[in-house]
């Protein structure tokens, strides 16, 4: 394993029953502060492989390391403490409550002290959430929820961040803003981001790199620019035209 | 109508009702966080009333020390029921769920009745047939402590779940387990807590009980099916629905007593869940099944 390497999985094996694994043997390692796209069809295994890491669907295989140390025997919230945040797809918090309680909530494995001051980071990254601070989540725009997702995610200021459909039911505009805005996070922070998205050509062009998935195994890797160059992934993800990354 | 036969009724309809709403809300916050209807709830009103009717002879307690104990008793086989069985159903389980529920009742309430006998108990307390008087109201002081207990556990419930991070994961988790997952919160760790919260309770509501009524095993019974229909009329997994729900079928039940034919007392809050069921099924406070 590379020195710098922060997530390592070796021939990782996950499902949702013992002998059907979704995600089967996928190799990977991500460095830290960098941005990386997981491609792949319906069915391809993305979410799962993305739940795998996080550790909730079952793990039929395989090593999952972070910082080298192995950590597929570990429950989420024991993931989540050593630095490793999944933003699920769809709408995930919690509607009936307002956002500065779905922040407070997105503090619940910090000390009260830690909480006070990784809510008011958040709150400063994201300005449009301290406006809304009393509102309930479910009134909330779906760009807005997205924030306030990756907002309570990122409390935890993990190492390295899951995001699962992030441009899920955006608008353009807003699908946009959610790309550029987890990669300035990412060149800030040093913050290292796995994303599984259905906007190939957007998640491609804010990414360091790319691994492609096909019926739960890896097809390819490499750096996103080539892997929006190679003519299967334009034909079959970009819809032929020009690449992703408009070179 | 006679104002002060009505102001009588009324009060003593308040008061019932507020216990009322401590059975269900209790019902509501396990079906809310572990999705399981648990049948044996009653079972742990009848034992808080048990236990208050042994501490307050036995180690001599007074009403308040009295209480704080069979609160704690029964929190405690909260905990110990999760563990034994509530911890080994999965939220796919609805079925399994119902007959081990059901199946714990029926242990628990002729497990008492051999040990105790089927016979009822009198639990007496330093208020001992004490009132108090409002006017021509009177108010038995039981009673009176009754709803002023079920009044406090409530301020302290709203506290715990609206301030602090222990009633806040409960809450998390009954509007969805998935996000409770991302942020790190361990369902099984809140399960517990929550078992154990309402199983307190609902040992408060027996043991409040107990200088009210005869103590008897099958107490929990009777009280657990109008919390099944409370919880229904509120909204399912709806705390503040199953309180609201409470207290007035509590002041209803009391009127309907009082100036309906004795039948209707026991009646009407079937009527109204059928009702809600066939007019609004999410139930009257719900915007939608299953919240918190």
């Amino acid at each position: 394993m590379p020195e710098t390497a922060l997530l390592e999985l070796r021939d990782l094996r996950a499902g949702y029953t013992p002998d059907t694994a979704i995600v089967d043997g996928v190799s990977l390692t991500l460095s830290p502060g960098t941005v990386t796209t997981v491609v792949g069809g319906n069915g391809a295994g993305k979410s799962t492989l993305m739940k795998a890491i996080y550790g909730t669907v079952r793990h039929l295989g395989g090593e999952v390391r972070l910082r080298g140390e192995p950590i597929q025997h570990l429950p989420p919230w024991e993931r989540l403490s050593r630095g490793i945040g999944l933003v699920p797809q769809g709408r995930c918090n919690f509607p009936e409550m307002s956002v500065e309680e779905n922040l407070r909530l997105g503090a619940y494995r910090l000390t009260r002290s830690e909480a006070v001051r990784a809510i008011e980071r958040v709150a400063a990254m994201f300005p449009v959430l301290r406006a809304r601070w009393k509102t309930q989540a479910a009134n909330l725009s779906g760009g807005e929820q997205q924030l306030l997702e990756t907002a309570m995610v990122l409390e935890t200021a993990p190492s390295l961040l899951l995001l699962d459909e992030p441009s899920l039911g955006l608008s353009p505009k807003m699908q946009a803003e959610i790309f550029a805005t987890a990669a300035s996070i990412a060149r800030d922070t040093g913050l290292t981001v796995l994303m599984v998205e259905q906007n190939v050509r957007g998640a491609l062009r804010v990414s360091d790199t790319a691994i492609v998935l096909e019926q739960g195994r890896k097809l390819m890797e490499g750096p996103a620019a080539e892997v929006a160059r190679d003519p299967r992934i334009r034909q079959a993800y970009l819809g032929g035209g020009a690449t992703a990354m408009g070179t | 109508m006679d104002a002060v036969f009505f102001a009588q009724l009324l009060f003593n309809g308040l008061a019932i009702g507020l216990i009322y709403a401590l059975i269900a809300v209790g019902l509501a916050l396990v079906y809310g966080v572990l999705r399981i209807v648990n049948f044996a709830h009653g079972e742990f009103l009848m034992l808080g009333a048990y236990a208050m009717a042994l501490v307050t002879p036995v180690l001599g307690l007074l009403y308040l020390p009295s209480l704080a104990v069979a609160m704690a008793i029964t929190a405690l086989l909260g905990v110990v029921m999760f563990e034994l069985l509530f911890a080994r159903l999965k939220e796919t389980d609805f079925e399994r769920s119902i007959l081990v529920t059901t199946g714990l009742s029926i242990i628990l309430l002729h497990g008492v009745q051999w040990i105790f006998s089927a016979s009822g108990r009198m639990v007496d307390t330093e208020f001992g047939f004490a009132g108090v008087e409002i006017g021509d109201i009177r108010i038995t002081a039981t009673r009176l402590a009754a709803g002023v207990v079920a009044l406090g556990a409530f301020l302290a419930l709203w506290l715990i779940l609206t301030r602090t991070q222990f009633g806040r994961a409960m809450r998390a988790i009954s509007q969805n387990r998935e996000a409770a997952l991302m942020v790190g919160i361990p369902p099984r760790k809140v399960a517990r807590n929550a078992m154990m919260l309402a199983c307190g309770l609902c040992g408060l509501a027996g043991a409040a009980l107990a200088p009210v009524y005869l103590v008897q095993p099958i107490m929990g019974q009777a009280l657990l099916f109008k919390a099944f229909a409370l919880v229904i009329i509120g909204g399912l997994g709806h705390l503040q629905g199953a309180a609201i729900a409470a207290v007035i079928l509590g002041v209803v039940e009391s009127l309907a007593g009082g100036f309906l034919t004795i039948v209707w007392q026991e009646a009407i809050v079937f009527v109204a869940m059928i009702l809600v069921l066939l007019l609004r099924p999410q139930g009257l406070f719900a915007t939608r099944i299953r919240v918190g």
